[in-house]
C-alpha cells in the first residue's frame, strides 16, 4: 500500500518528494491544473527498492516522474530500472545523487527526455550537480531557476509549473519558442 | 566576377564530432587563440591569392564557427587589411535588436571608412533555439527589421517605430553611417519570399548552398519584383556562396573530400539526441512556414515529429572540389545558370574541420589557378 497525494486530470506526474515530504504545494495546485499529479509518500524515505516498488503500485502504464532534492536519486534510479515507463523525468534540484562512475555509466544509456532543474542561487546541493547529469544523460536539458534556492517550487511556484507544465506538454519541443510576438497586425 | 573569402574561424582544436549546441567544457582558449590568429592569416592568404572582400556571418554555440558577433571580426579583419571591402553575410536579424544591430554596424561603417556591405538574414533553424526566439515570426521580423535598420540609417531626426514586431518610441542612431544612402544591404534570396522582398526595396541578393537551377527560379522572381518597383539588379547584385576545394588533381581533391566527407551542411546544425534534432527540425518548419498547429505531446514517449506537411527541402549542390580546371568548369556552368557577379568562397569542406595548412595550400592553388580565371573580363 502507497500513500498518494492526488489533484488534476490529464497526463499522470509522478511526483517522488524531497525531505519535506509529500504535500500539495502551490507548484503542484498550479500544476495539477492541467496535469494529474500524484505525490507519492515514499515508504521508507528514498529507499530505492521501495520507490519502484511503492510507484509501480499506482497501476500507471506510463508517466511522467519528477523528483525534487533526494527523491531525485529515487527517480534516477527508477528511470535507470525502467525506462519504458517514464515517459519524461524532471529533476528538481537533485541532491543525495551519488554520481560515480557506475551512476553515469546507467544514465548515459538512458534515452528518457530529461529536464533539470536548478535554483540559481542553491547553496545546499553540489552545484556540479547539475552539469554532471547533464553532460551523462544524451537527452537531457540543464536549466537554471533565476531567484530560486533549493526550494524552487516555494520560491518560484508560477516558475516553476511553467517550465515543468511545458516540458511536460511539448517534451524537448519546449526547446522552441511557439508564443506569440504580434504586437498589432 | 568578384571572387570573395568566407572566413567562419572554424575552431581548430579537436574534433569532438557534430553536436549542436556544443558543450564549451570542449573550449580550449589556446586553440582560440590559434583559430584567430592563423584565421586572419588565412585571410591574408586570401587576399594574397586575389580575393575582392573578406566576409564574416554570424552563428552561435558551436565550433563550426566562432563568429557569434561577427561585427567583432569585422572590425579587427578592417584594422588589419585597411584597403580590403569587409562583408558581414550576415546578422541573423529576427534574433536580435534591430535598433541595437543599426547602431553596431553604424559603428563599424565607419571605423571601416565606408567599406561596409551586410546581409540581414534568417539564420538556421537551430539559432531560434540560441535566445529562444520564434521561428514562425521570422521571415515578417526578417522583414521588418531589415526596413527598420535602414530607416535606422537614413533618417536624420529622432523617430519611433510602431510596427508589427518592433515597437520604439525614441531612435537617433549615432554615429551615423558613412556611406549614401546607407551600407549596401544583401538579403537572402534562397526563399522565393526573400528574393521577392529584395526586389521590392531594392537590396542585394545571396544565394547559399543549392543548386543553380534551383537559385534560378528565385532569381527571376528577384528581377520581377524589381521591375515592378522600377529598377534592374545588375549582376554585381548577386552573390553565391559555396565551399570549395581544389587540388593539382582531381583524384587528389577527391580523395581528401572523401576522407574528411562530414554530415554535409546539415551538419551545421546535429543535435546530439534525436529529440532535440527534432525540435530543430520544427524550428526549420516554422520558418518556412508550416503551420504550427496545436502541440500536446505529454501522452507521447517518443514524438514522431513533424506530423505535418513538411517544408520543401533545400536543394544543397555539391561543393567545388577538384582541380583547378574542374573547378573553373563547375563555376563556369553555376555562371551560365545564374550568372553572379560575386562568388563567395569557403575554403574548406562542409563543416568538417580542417587543418590549416591544407587550408592554406588550397587558397595558393586558388590564387595561381582560379581567381585570375574569374577575374577575367569574360566573367
Amino acid at each position: 500500500m502507497v500513500d498518494v497525494t492526488e489533484a488534476g486530470d490529464g497526463a499522470p506526474i509522478v511526483c517522488l518528494p524531497g525531505a519535506g515530504g509529500p504535500r500539495m504545494t502551490r507548484a503542484f495546485d498550479l500544476l495539477a491544473e492541467r496535469f494529474r499529479v500524484l505525490v507519492v509518500e515514499l515508504p521508507g524515505g528514498a529507499d530505492q527498492p521501495d520507490v519502484a516498488e511503492a510507484v509501480g503500485a499506482l497501476g500507471l502504464d506510463a508517466y511522467h516522474l519528477l523528483g525534487t532534492s533526494r527523491g531525485a536519486a529515487a527517480a534516477l534510479d527508477l528511470v535507470t530500472r525502467h525506462p519504458e515507463r517514464v515517459i519524461s523525468l524532471t529533476l528538481e534540484t537533485p541532491a543525495e545523487v551519488r554520481l560515480d562512475e557506475e551512476l553515469l555509466a546507467r544514465l548515459r544509456a538512458v534515452t528518457t527526455r530529461t529536464l533539470i532543474l536548478v535554483g540559481d542561487s542553491d547553496d545546499t546541493i553540489d552545484p556540479t550537480n547539475g552539469p554532471i547529469l547533464r553532460g551523462a544523460m544524451p537527452n537531457a536539458v540543464l536549466l537554471y531557476v533565476y531567484n530560486a534556492a533549493h526550494d524552487v517550487q516555494g520560491d518560484r511556484p508560477e516558475a516553476f509549473a511553467d517550465v515543468v507544465g511545458d516540458f511536460v506538454r511539448r517534451g524537448m519541443h519546449f526547446l522552441v519558442n511557439d508564443a506569440d510576438g504580434l504586437i498589432n497586425p | 566576377m568578384d571572387v570573395e573569402f568566407f572566413q567562419t574561424f572554424a575552431y581548430l582544436g579537436a574534433d569532438h564530432g557534430s553536436s549542436w549546441p556544443a558543450p564549451s567544457s570542449l573550449c580550449e582558449p589556446d586553440m582560440v587563440a590559434d583559430t584567430f590568429n592563423l584565421g586572419f592569416d588565412q585571410c591574408a592568404a586570401a587576399l594574397e591569392a586575389g580575393f575582392d572582400s573578406l566576409n564574416f556571418a554570424e552563428h552561435h554555440y558551436s565550433p563550426k564557427n566562432l563568429t557569434p558577433n561577427p561585427i567583432i571580426l569585422a572590425a579587427l579583419a578592417g584594422q588589419r587589411f585597411t584597403d580590403t571591402p569587409i562583408g558581414v553575410f550576415g546578422t541573423d536579424l529576427p534574433i536580435n535588436n534591430p535598433v541595437r544591430i543599426a547602431e553596431e554596424y553604424a559603428t563599424l561603417d565607419n571605423l571601416l571608412g565606408g567599406r561596409l556591405r551586410v546581409a540581414m538574414l534568417r539564420g538556421t533553424p537551430n539559432e531560434y533555439l540560441t535566445y529562444f526566439d520564434n521561428p514562425w515570426e521570422s521571415r515578417e521580423r526578417c522583414e521588418e527589421g531589415t526596413l527598420l535598420v535602414r530607416r535606422c540609417w537614413t533618417e536624420t531626426e529622432p523617430f519611433g517605430w510602431e510596427g508589427r514586431y518592433y515597437r520604439f518610441r525614441n531612435i537617433s542612431v549615432w554615429p551615423r553611417v558613412v556611406q549614401r544612402p546607407h551600407p549596401r544591404i544583401l538579403v537572402s534570396a534562397n526563399s522565393a519570399d526573400g528574393a521577392q522582398f529584395a526586389g521590392r526595396h531594392g537590396f542585394d541578393i545571396g544565394f547559399s548552398y543549392m543548386t543553380a537551377e534551383a537559385c534560378r527560379r528565385n532569381l527571376d522572381l528577384y528581377h520581377q519584383a524589381a521591375a515592378e518597383a522600377g529598377w534592374t539588379p545588375t549582376p554585381d547584385n548577386v552573390q553565391y556562396r559555396h565551399w570549395v576545394w581544389v587540388a593539382d588533381t582531381d583524384a587528389e581533391a577527391e580523395e581528401v573530400n572523401a576522407r574528411h566527407a562530414g554530415p554535409g551542411l546539415f551538419g551545421l546544425f546535429a543535435a546530439a539526441s534525436p529529440e532535440t534534432m527534432a525540435a530543430i527540425g520544427r524550428c526549420g518548419a516554422g520558418m518556412a512556414g508550416v503551420f504550427r498547429g496545436q502541440e500536446d505531446l505529454s501522452g507521447i514517449a517518443f514524438p514522431d515529429e513533424p506530423r505535418r506537411p513538411a517544408p520543401p527541402p533545400m536543394t544543397v549542390g555539391p561543393p567545388f572540389v577538384g582541380s583547378p580546371d574542374t573547378v573553373i568548369a563547375a563555376i563556369a556552368e553555376l555562371h551560365r545558370v545564374l550568372g553572379p557577379g560575386r562568388l563567395e568562397l569557403h575554403a574548406g569542406l562542409p563543416v568538417t574541420p580542417i587543418p590549416h595548412e591544407s587550408t592554406m595550400s588550397v587558397l595558393k592553388l586558388l590564387g595561381e589557378e582560379v581567381v585570375p580565371v574569374l577575374h577575367s573580363e569574360a566573367w
